[in-house]
């Protein structure tokens, strides 16, 4: 039971593929617009910020849920 | 190895109140011992302000004012100028809260329910700001656009608001805690001090910065 467990807990934390390539992709769409226009920055970079936090939840998400499983 | 992260956290028996979990405890301390850290600079600081600021004072009144500037920026002026000292006032506490892993406390953003206490605050001051700004009819009238179909959608997602700030600090924080306990099982010298520069210092500071951009980009939506 406790292997079963483990299995699960790790299936949880491949949510981290799904945000990892979302950063990816937001990270570079913005290095993109920025060499673009240089001026834009400072609102690129905010912008990009709150997408990153939007993507990086369902890794924490699937964090949470990985130690409810082990700890619980 | 042990690694000390209360998680599900044990029980233990208080006087008047009863039953309590251990890590509601920890963190209501911790807090405590913050908020009179805080009352104490407000008295140490407050009566020695001048008109001419300075050093100290005028790192003060720059944070201030980046607090009410970054506010504004990200609603508008009238909206920022309500919700800056919300603002500040949570990323202090929460920068605080994490810089208490530091002082050899458990960092209280850590335990679930204190983070769910400020998700839950930032939940009443949203809907606070959409009525005072757009009238109860205008508040409600968002769930039934563009169609009365979205409805239950719009209830559910305003519901999973405190949740998801919840568990985003409450999940970062934790995952930090855990890489460097981790770690100082591994290796016990040198290299967590400098790595715990970036889990604890700056995972503080993004923290800090990704629960007021929220708290605005929410507050935005309900007041539009």
């Amino acid at each position: 039971m406790d292997g079963m467990v483990a299995i699960g807990a790790g299936i949880a934390a491949l949510t981290g593929i799904g945000a990892g390539l979302g950063m990816g992709i937001a990270t570079g769409k913005a290095t993109e617009a920025i060499a673009r226009q240089p001026e834009a920055s400072g609102k690129i970079s905010s912008t990009m910020m709150l997408g990153l936090v939007l993507a990086e939840s369902t890794a924490i998400y699937g964090f949470v849920i990985a130690l409810m499983l082990l700890l619980m | 190895m042990k690694i000390s992260v209360h998680v599900i956290p044990e029980s233990v028996e208080l006087p008047l109140i009863g039953s309590v979990h251990s890590g509601v405890v920890i963190s209501s301390l911790v807090t405590l011992v913050i908020c009179i850290f805080c009352i104490a600079m407000y008295f140490a600081v407050k009566y020695r302000f001048k008109e001419v600021p300075g050093r100290f004072q005028s790192v003060m009144e720059s944070a201030v004012e980046a607090a009410r500037s970054y506010s504004r920026s990200q609603t508008n002026s009238k909206v920022g100028d309500e919700m800056a000292p919300y603002i500040m006032a949570v990323a202090m506490f929460i920068l605080l809260n994490c810089l208490a892993e530091y002082f050899a406390m458990d960092p209280p953003t850590g335990d679930l329910s204190l983070t769910l206490t400020l998700g839950i605050f930032t939940f009443f001051v949203i809907n606070f700001m959409g009525i005072r700004h757009r009238k109860l009819s205008g508040r409600l009238r968002h769930y039934i656009q563009p169609t009365p179909i979205v409805a239950p959608f719009k209830l559910i997602s305003d519901i999973a608001t405190p949740v998801s700030l919840a568990c985003r600090l409450y999940g970062n924080v934790l995952a930090g805690m855990i890489v460097m306990s981790l770690l100082y099982a591994v290796v016990p010298l040198g290299i967590p001090a400098a790595l715990s520069l970036y889990f604890s210092l700056f995972h503080a500071l993004i923290q800090s910065y990704v629960f007021i951009t929220l708290t605005l980009a929410f507050v935005r939506e309900a007041v539009e």
